[in-house]
């Protein structure tokens, strides 16, 4: 692992630390729901850290779609950057959806309900995984241009998502964030949300970087294999018409 | 212990497990294929 990345690992693990025990010791619990409100510390930014995946996995997705047949190194890169962003952003998308079933448990009474947020953001999920199995069974020389459609299709649900508390009020409290005026956090209670913003999209770039270094060494390799098996049937045609 | 901080240490431990698990399998990819290609890359 080069060293940038060790550097980044220790900044991003440290800003962690701290956004845990600022969560956890430093802003008082919440007015309203007590302990279960620090829930909010973790569950708002990985939220984040899953938009800025799947914005990354659209933007590999559609350079990959523009350069494919111009400039092949630049349409493999781009092709590992959308596969290893996809795959981190379901991992945090499912983190997403595990602690808001804890926190509506905790809350609501319930683990879940069909509400359009929850709903829009089960099928996001799914579209996901779905692009991941997609590239992970579908074999010939479309798979990654069909990946690459189907992420972009995809991303259509990523607005939704946002927009669904503001456009149908259902069990789902409105955005705390960005909402009608009089939304938003106590400042005392704000340290916390920033501490985790940062350091979990700080995480899901690391992560993404390994993977994406993980897939790009793939590719490559398979694309040795494949000269290798070329040349071979060059050299054996060469010698059978001897 | 009341619901709330129970189901509060519950997602703090689910967020830090997932992605330890998640992270190992990343850590193992990434050596595999180094691996992976150092192979394909002797003559």
């Amino acid at each position: 692992m080069k060293l940038w990345r060790w550097i980044w690992l220790a900044v991003t693990l440290a800003v962690l630390v701290e956004g845990f025990r600022v969560a956890l010791w430093v802003v008082p619990p919440d007015a309203a729901q007590g302990q279960a409100g620090r829930i909010i510390y973790y569950h708002v930014p990985t939220w984040a850290a899953m938009g800025l995946m799947f914005l990354t996995n659209l933007i590999g997705s559609l350079v990959y779609l523009a350069t494919r047949n111009s400039n092949h190194d630049l349409a493999m890169k781009a092709d590992a950057l959308a596969v290893s962003t996809a795959e981190v952003g379901v991992i945090f998308c499912l983190i997403g959806l595990v602690t808001g079933s804890l926190w509506g448990r905790a809350v609501w009474g319930i683990w879940w309900t069909w509400d359009p947020r929850l709903t829009s953001t089960l099928v996001l999920w799914l579209i996901y995984v779905a692009y991941l199995l997609v590239r992970r069974f579908a074999a010939g020389p479309q798979m990654r241009t069909l990946a690459a459609v189907m992420a972009i299709f995809g991303y259509v649900d990523v607005p939704i998502v946002y927009m669904s508390t503001r456009w149908w009020r259902t069990q789902h409290p409105a955005p705390v964030f960005g909402g009608a005026p009089g939304s938003g956090m106590a400042p005392s209670m704000m340290p916390a949300i920033w501490w985790n913003l940062a350091g979990w999209m700080m995480w899901a770039v690391f992560i993404a970087s390994l993977r994406y270094v993980a897939e790009y060494r793939e590719q490559l390799a398979e694309q040795q294999a494949g000269l290798s098996a070329l040349e071979t049937d060059a050299t054996l045609t060469a010698e059978a018409r001897r | 212990m009341d619901i709330g901080e129970s189901h509060m240490i519950m997602a703090y431990a689910a967020v830090i497990g997932i992605h330890a698990i998640y992270l190992a399998w990343v850590v193992v990819k990434f050596r595999r294929s180094g691996k992976k290609l150092k192979q394909r890359a002797l003559p």
